[in-house]
């Protein structure tokens, strides 16, 4: 309910919000896909959100985490199941049930390639006492290598999942939903809850927050704080391969720098919602979704990223720290 | 007044932030069952002792033990596990928390067996804060946030407990109930190491007090002779 007051609390926000709801209501259809896609843009920024929350710094390398486990995905099925191109779609999905098989593997795998990562480059920059900017830029500097290792092994071209054309499913109002999209939103709206739980109810999620809140603080509670920041990079890299496999499906394309292109929305979600708030990054992803497709209506659609911005930027003179942000708190 | 086992032993400790080294050479024996207060004046190292015993910062020099073993080495985390309490000047709860989460992380490594004992034996020390377990603990008052400060730092159960200006910003009926609080945790065997600026009222319930100055140790006696000496009451309390 107080998420809903917040709409209610801020003359701006409130006319927004009518807007949006005034526009969604003239094309409905943009509506629906809006939500569908900003459900993919929340998965991947609660990760993003998650980290910043806890670590306080800016993982550039989030984008390509999510391009690395697609094309890990891939690799997966066209090892383990050579012929999958040959067999069923999934119901009125167009990719093969053995894909399924593969997800899980996949993300737990970039799941433990993110907590590597960290053993190996971020704890040393941690126990070096390096400033968050220095750390946000040696995640940039893993982000262009992870794209130069995916280009070196898998080409620079495009490829795509084995798939089976299906048709698009017909609802009223013009509005017309590509079946795999449904699937993925649904998935990343179950993955979000999940995680909601596990931050908001699960002694392991209060003391991610309890960490994220003051970790000198956590330890001397007894926390194991560097325990707990590895549990907090396989989350985020479960997040992120999740939300990469996701968007693969639902694009029906993947290419190298598909994870550093979906940055900016992402980036743009996590400021929306409030910087290292998880809750406010879903609802920034979900906003950014929906007022990028709405605004395909009437503009071209290569001007998203540029309404993404407008968003961020009305949004952050209008409350400074993001929806859900406010000084000094996380969570 | 107190018995003769020393609990936390510092020998010879310095410490500071990088380069900069605040407090020197420091050696401080605490006891069991008693209060030790440190006071002195703004930027004298009072903080930073606790903050090097507890671990949060490491000593550059020295040692410390506690019950004769050597836990110098230990990380923050594992000092608290062996009885070493602390609770902070500022920060002390976590704001994003309820009051009974915040208890709930003070009892992390607690099984839920033990973890509902202790939280039944702190909530008995401090009953205002049964009404108000499902609170946010950012909605609470100074002098509650510090009840649940210390609340948290009990449900471990520890032998030393370190404070660090408890009373700061609280009204003077609230510095008493905090005192007496302190007090009790006294009476219950725990070896209690404050650390000051209401020096008077601290010296007052203590049993030892120390005075820190330019980062040095400059005076340790039993309390009530500190606050008889009308040098050092000149000096450090204020006249």
């Amino acid at each position: 309910m107080k998420y809903i007051d917040l709409i209610f609390e801020n003359k701006t926000i409130f006319v927004l919000f009518w807007i949006i709801l005034l526009l969604s209501l003239l094309k409905p259809w943009l509506f629906v896909n809006g939500i569908l896609i900003g459900s993919l843009y929340a998965l991947g920024s609660i990760g993003l959100s998650l980290i910043y929350g806890n670590l306080k710094f800016a993982n550039m390398a989030h984008g390509d985490f999510m391009t690395l486990s697609s094309y890990v995905a891939l690799a997966l099925l066209l090892f383990f199941f050579p012929n999958s191109d040959q067999s069923g779609s999934v119901g009125p999905f167009t990719f093969k049930y053995e894909l399924l098989i593969v997800i899980p593997f996949t993300v737990v795998f970039i799941g433990f390639l993110a907590v590597l990562f960290d053993k190996l480059i971020y704890k040393k920059l941690r126990d070096f006492g390096a400033a968050p900017a220095a750390i946000a830029l040696t995640s940039l500097g893993l982000a262009v290598g992870l794209r130069g290792l995916i280009q070196f092994i898998w080409g620079t071209d495009s490829t795509r999942f084995p798939r089976e054309s299906k048709l698009f499913w017909d609802l009223p109002f013009k509005i017309k939903i590509p079946p795999d999209m449904f699937f993925c939103a649904i998935v990343a709206f179950i993955i979000a809850l999940t995680f909601y739980f596990i931050l908001f109810k699960t002694k392991l999620g209060k003391a991610i927050r309890a960490t994220s809140d003051n970790p000198d603080l956590a330890r001397i509670t007894g926390i194991n704080t560097e325990r707990i920041i590895l549990y907090i990079w396989f989350i985020g890299g479960v997040l992120a391969a999740t939300s990469g496999i996701l968007i693969s499906m639902q694009q029906a394309i993947i290419t190298p720098v598909m994870g550093w292109k979906i940055l900016i929305p992402l980036f743009a979600a996590v400021i929306v919602g409030g910087i290292g708030n998880p809750i406010g990054a879903l609802m920034g992803g979900l906003l950014i979704g929906i007022t990028g497709e709405i605004a395909t209506g009437w503009i071209n659609p290569s001007y998203k990223p540029a309404v993404y911005f407008l968003v961020l930027l009305i949004i952050l003179l209008l409350r400074p720290n993001g929806i859900l942000g406010s000084k000094g708190r996380q969570f | 007044m107190t018995k003769n086992i020393t609990s936390l032993k510092a020998k010879n400790i310095s410490a500071g932030y990088g380069e900069q080294i605040i407090i020197r050479n420091i050696n401080l024996d605490i006891y069991e069952s008693s209060i030790t207060t440190i006071i002195g004046p703004n930027g004298c190292g009072k903080s930073t002792f606790l903050k090097s015993i507890s671990g949060i910062i490491n000593p550059v020099e020295g040692n410390i033990e506690i019950y004769g073993n050597d836990v110098t080495n230990l990380s923050t985390f594992e000092l608290s596990k062996i009885g070493l309490g602390y609770v902070p000047q500022s920060e002390n709860i976590f704001p994003s928390l309820s009051v009974e989460d915040n208890l709930k992380m003070g009892g992390y490594i607690l099984n839920s067996i033990q973890y509902k004992k202790n939280l039944d034996k702190v909530l008995d020390m401090f009953p205002d804060l049964k009404s108000k377990l499902q609170d946010s603990s950012s909605n609470l008052s100074g002098g509650q946030r510090q009840m649940l400060a210390l609340s948290r730092a009990l449900m471990l159960d520890p032998k030393i407990i370190m404070l660090d200006e408890p009373t700061a910003g609280l009204s003077p009926i609230i510095v008493d109930e905090v005192l007496e609080n302190i007090i009790s945790l006294k009476n219950s065997d725990l070896s209690v190491l404050l650390v000051e600026q209401n020096a008077k009222k601290a010296l007052q319930v203590s049993d030892f007090g120390v005075v820190f100055s330019f980062g040095k140790k400059v005076i340790e006696d039993v309390a009530d002779k500190i606050l008889k000496d009308k040098e050092i009451s000149k000096l450090y309390l204020g006249g």
